[in-house]
């Protein structure tokens, strides 16, 4: 995969990062940034969808991952776990202001936490927090129902997570989703909101930062430029067009096709952040012909991942990937599956032959809005039907999209995507379908017993075997097919300092030449 | 983009004309006037061109339009792959190809049902004044949206397939038939000759279809040749905003929208598509433009 | 007169009743799920159920066609899902925008296409007046999202003359709100053109055939004055009609045309919001819209009853 190409790249970009970091970075200026989607909320709390980043910014969690997918304090000063597991203190930072310049209290902490659980995006995961209570002004405390090795990891995934609101906020929006008076402890403070046209961030200048080394999300973060402009660009060509006419100085979500050109362009710089988004498909193993484990299991040995991922772009910007769901560096992305994907045509129509397929249709479900799951789509219609399969392709939109996959009767395949870096209880949606009951004949109780430990236990190494257990059972019931990950490219003008060369939600340590 | 520009060539309800009449002299008169005119004639020769590429699009494709290649992708144009190949790696020749059919199938079945529909709508409420009322208020009520909203919404509702495409756009053209065949029988039916025949108590039936079809024919036929330029552009316009012919079959709308992603890297992806529909359109556009000229001149 | 005005305008009640009861159910009933940009990609479903409820999309259909009725006569569109903004303060908010661009391109349309007509009729059945033709008809021949693209290729990011995308309001800054309007005005305008050069061309011919004209000829004016002076005016009614029907093409032309620019217009909103399935939003535009589309065709109907005593009031 490293191609010679690559290694000069990644030589000349090193070359252009240490003479970045050998000036000195300097305060001011208005940063525009160009993101793919429209912001639904500044209210963290209650959404998962993208752009996290504009929230991010605004408002600050308790924990927050670094470079290794680890989550690391970022309001809190310390932390300690009883020895049954059951009971987590957390020592708050001190003098930490909100924007309306009020300092936070465990008080706060509280608040948002009583809110979180009623409303917050992924409540759901935190059901084994029994209660929580604050033990001083600056401490609070949370106890379990059963141990919860997990708990930081879901405090710390930004999407839809816990965040720390003034404690009168949460009383004025109550179950609402917010919609003024976004008030947080972030680096920036909201400026002008034109819906759907521009969000302004202006810099907060009492913004306590965290504590420890700066590290993807995590650690010591500075707030040099002035003021950043979020624009939502939905279409990824007028992005490109955007960054190249200097109209934004930086371009989130480049097409990986565009980047040869970019990297031509003698005002633009590209970073390339690895991993960036997951590709896969799911298949319908309740109803339908992949209810037969035979079928599934033919698809498996049928599909050439590399073709599949071909169509993604230049072949240096992405990989196949047959780890579910977690990444290098989180779960020492382990372990590979490739085994089960042989790319053997012959024996997938035997195994087809051997199924009880009988030649009904397939519905293989779509929607051309979401990339680059969708671009799958056209590549995965051709396999199936060389596996002798009667294929039957169905475009929706994304609203559409959502509500079909609910109902297992209208479709047997679809593609299925999302963020690289997840917390350790997505895992379990595997398990289920959409309307959260369990796929059919699925092994539940061996999963049980290993998901239990990834749960409960506080030794990372423990934890990472049972989810190569885990992983296992996911190859060998295959129900997910999983393809590759797509890298992340990042636009800058070449006047910005520090572009982002991750998949961070952070703009801070960026800087503009004057 | 749905929104005929000139199909409107009555101005009705507040000017009614009186109409021409020479049934007789019609048809020698259109044959001379067309072959008089290169325009027309270059019109009509790309119509009927295109019409053939449609047809015969599974004798002239080159490959399978939805065999993928994806190691030999955005590849030029060569001999092997004579309009270069796609993001997917798929013979954009072929697509063309087969797009031109699909884009024509949805351009004529347009006319068809919004012809029909539009007539049956303008002939009632021409004829039957009863139930002029009601009918105008309904297309009043549906050409108050702008036509592409109102095919996008539609096309959300139902699903974006070449058959909702279809209904979708049908619905937004029908209500300008109407208009256009109503304000035709409103002027038709005061004439001396269909008054006597109304009079001496001819079958509603027979008047219509011996009297107020034939004469009220001339702006419909301009205008369904506008419909079907329009209509050929409108599936591209909703393919681009994701509501026209759903991936991965290709329509010529479909394969300019998704290749607008590859204007700089891949040109050949939005040339060849863009050049096909503006010659098909065109070539229906001065075609129609001629016939208003032959067949209504007060235009 | 003022009877014909009264029943014109009486009659436009039960269209825009029409045009409610056809926004909502039409909207309701649309499928899909209005919390897929609520969520991530790979939300669970307890996350869903959680913001469907929030939503009141749990409730029964009628009951939100009473509730959204009942609030729209007292004037209230209602809430949108996506940024719990009002609707009305919304669509105000693109309103203008979407204005400026029609006006540009109105006039790029007109400017360039009346002279076209002109010249064409003038010299009727020359290779001129063939050129011309084949050059307007090739305005409604283009898919407009791919001539937007092209001229973004070429003005902007090649020769970097005009912002490729994105708006500026005119009282934040007049110059660049200008440049802004320029590339969608012109992709917008094209296909404008077309319309009233041919109409101005026939208009023309029409008028040029008159007995008057020709008397006015054999009088030894010269040509030119003829033809502006007599020709020209009596071809206005039928041109300025034509360019009424034009702007109800330019409302569906700038819907692709300001997702193409992503201008933020009354066309992007409504798509945006179909295709998030932000009810509220899209019921309360598409009311707006039509109503605007109904109170304009009601003032065209007078004024040409106006301008035209011909015009029997019936």
């Amino acid at each position: 995969m490293m191609h010679p190409r690559h290694l000069l790249l990644a030589l000349v970009l090193t070359l252009a990062a240490a003479l970045a970091f050998a000036q000195e970075p300097q305060r001011g200026g208005t940063l525009t940034v160009a993101v793919a989607q429209d912001l639904v909320t500044f209210d963290r709390m209650m959404v998962t969808a993208p752009p996290a980043i504009v929230r991010a910014h605004v408002f600050d969690g308790l924990f927050s991952f670094d470079e290794n997918f680890l989550p690391q304090p970022t309001l809190v000063e310390d932390w300690e776990v009883s020895d049954d597991g059951l009971t987590w203190t957390f020592d708050l930072l001190q003098d930490v202001e909100f924007h309306d310049g009020t300092p936070m209290t465990a008080a706060d902490v509280v608040a948002s936490f009583d809110r979180y659980m009623r409303v917050g995006a992924r409540a759901g995961e935190f059901d084994r927090v029994e209660s929580w209570e604050a033990v001083d002004e600056h401490t609070v405390r949370f106890h379990m129902s059963s141990p919860w090795a997990a708990f930081t990891e879901s405090l710390g995934f930004d999407a839809g997570g816990f965040a720390v609101y003034p404690a009168w906020l949460v009383e004025e929006w109550g179950a609402d989703v917010g919609s003024s008076n976004f008030i947080g402890t972030g680096p920036y403070m909201v400026g002008e909101i034109i819906p759907e046209e521009s969000y302004q961030l202006v810099r907060y200048e009492n913004h306590r930062s965290a504590n420890g080394p700066s590290s993807f999300s995590a650690g010591t973060r500075h707030a040099y430029v002035d003021e950043i402009v979020f624009v939502p660009i939905a279409d990824p060509a007028t992005r490109v067009s955007a960054i190249l006419t200097g109209e934004v100085d930086i371009a989130f979500e480049v097409s990986l096709d565009d980047f040869a050109r970019l990297e031509a362009a003698e005002n633009v710089n590209v970073e390339v952040a690895s991993p960036g988004a997951r590709v896969y498909i799911k298949l319908n193993a309740s109803q339908g012909p992949f209810a037969d484990p035979v079928l599934r299991r033919a698809l498996q040995t049928a599909i050439d991942l590399e073709d599949h991922m071909f169509v993604q772009g230049p072949e240096d910007l992405w990989r196949v990937n047959t780890a579910p769901r977690f990444q290098e560096g989180q779960w020492m992305w382990s372990p590979n599956l490739e085994s089960y994907y042989p790319n053997d045509m012959e024996r997938a129509r035997e195994l087809v032959a051997e199924s009880d397929y009988d030649g009904e249709p397939v519905v293989l479900m779509g929607s051309p809005g979401r990339l680059p799951e969708f671009n799958i789509i056209p590549v995965l219609d051709q396999t199936l039907r060389e596996m002798g399969l009667n294929v039957e392709t169905v475009s929706y939109d994304a609203a559409t999209f959502s509500q079909v996959r609910q109902d297992l009767s209208a479709w047997h395949i679809k593609h299925a995507g999302g963020p690289s870096a997840v917390p350790a209880a997505r895992i379990s949606s595997s398990l289920t379908d959409r309307t959260g009951t369990m796929w059919a004949d699925f092994p539940v109780d061996e999963w049980d017993e290993h998901y239990a430990v990834l749960e409960e236990s506080l030794d990372l190494d423990v934890r990472h075997e049972a989810v190569e257990e885990l992983n296992l059972i996911l190859g060998e019931y295959a129900n997910e097919i999983w393809i590759g990950d797509v890298f992340a490219l990042t636009a800058c003008g070449t006047h910005v300092q520090n572009c982002p060369d991750t998949y961070a939600l952070w703009l801070t340590d960026v800087w503009l030449d004057q | 983009m749905t929104d005929a520009p000139l199909p409107d060539p009555v101005r009705e309800p507040t000017a009614p004309q009186t109409a021409r009449l020479r049934p007789s002299t019609k048809a020698g008169r259109i044959v001379r006037h067309l072959l008089r005119n290169q325009l027309v004639l270059l019109g009509l020769g790309l119509t009927v061109f295109m019409i053939v590429i449609a047809l015969a699009a599974p004798w002239l494709a080159t490959h399978d339009p939805l065999d993928t290649d994806p190691r030999n992708r955005l590849q030029p144009p060569s001999a092997e792959h004579l309009m270069g190949t796609d993001n997917f790696g798929r013979d954009l020749f072929s697509r063309v190809m087969h797009g031109a059919s699909v884009s024509m199938r949805v351009g004529f079945a347009v006319v068809f049902l919004s012809t029909v529909v539009g007539m049956i709508l303008g002939l009632v409420a021409g004829y039957f004044r009863a139930w002029d009322g009601i009918l105008m208020r309904f297309t009043d009520g549906l050409m108050a949206f702008p036509g592409i909203l109102l095919a996008i919404a539609i096309l959300a509702a139902l699903g974006p397939n070449e058959a909702n495409v279809i209904l979708a756009l049908s619905v937004s053209y029908a209500p300008k038939v109407a208009r256009v065949v109503r304000g035709q029988v409103l002027s038709i039916r005061e004439l001396d000759y269909v008054q006597a025949a109304i009079a001496s108590g001819g079958s509603n039936w027979r008047i219509v279809m011996r009297h107020i079809v034939p004469n009220s024919m001339s702006p419909t036929i301009v205008q369904s040749t506008f419909i079907l330029a329009l209509a050929i552009l409108a599936e591209a316009g909703l393919s681009y905003i994701g509501a026209g012919t759903p991936p991965p079959a290709p329509s010529w709308g479909n394969i300019l929208s998704e290749g607008g992603q590859f204007m700089y890297q891949a040109p050949w992806l939005t040339v060849f598509p863009g050049i096909f529909i503006m010659i098909a359109v065109l070539g229906i556009n001065l075609l129609g433009d001629g016939l208003r000229d032959i067949l209504d001149p007060r235009m | 007169m003022r009877q014909f005005v009264v029943k014109r305008f009486l009659v436009t009640i039960p269209v825009m009743l029409f045009v409610g009861v056809v926004t909502f159910f039409l909207i309701q009933l649309t499928p899909g799920d209005p919390t897929a940009f609520f969520v991530s990609p790979d939300a669970t479903a307890v996350e869903v159920q959680q913001v469907r409820e929030r939503m009141g999309l749990e409730e029964p259909i009628p009951v939100r066609f009473a509730l959204w009725f009942g609030n729209v006569l007292q004037g209230d569109l209602g809430i949108s899902f996506y940024g719990n903004r009002p609707v009305l303060q919304s669509f105000l908010r693109v309103l203008p925008p979407t204005l400026y661009l029609m006006v540009v391109a109105l006039t790029l349309a007109i400017v360039v296409a009346i002279p076209i007509g002109i010249v064409s009729a003038i010299r009727q059945n020359s290779w001129i007046d063939k050129s011309l033709t084949v050059f307007v008809l090739i305005g409604v021949s283009l898919p407009n999202f791919w001539l937007g693209m092209l001229l973004v290729l070429g003005f902007s990011v090649t020769l970097g003359w005009f912002p490729a995308q994105g708006f500026v309001r005119p009282e934040d800054d007049f110059a660049l709100s200008l440049r802004h309007l320029i590339l969608p005005g012109i992709t917008l305008g094209y296909s404008g053109a077309a319309l009233i050069a041919r109409m101005t061309r026939s208009a023309m011919l029409d008028v040029m055939r008159q007995d008057y004209i020709r008397t006015a000829r054999s009088k030894g004016l010269r040509d030119r004055v003829v033809i502006y002076g007599h020709a020209l005016q009596n071809a206005g009614p039928p041109i300025l009609t034509v360019i009424g029907l034009t702007v109800a093409s330019l409302i569906s032309g700038s819907v692709v045309v300001e997702k193409v620019f992503n201008f933020p217009g009354v066309g992007r909103l409504v798509v945006d919001s179909i295709l998030r399935r932000d009810f509220p939003v899209i019921q309360g535009s598409l009311l707006l819209i039509a109503g605007a589309t109904v109170l304009v065709n009601l003032v065209v109907d007078l004024s040409y009853a106006l301008l035209d005593p011909r015009i029997r009031y019936d």
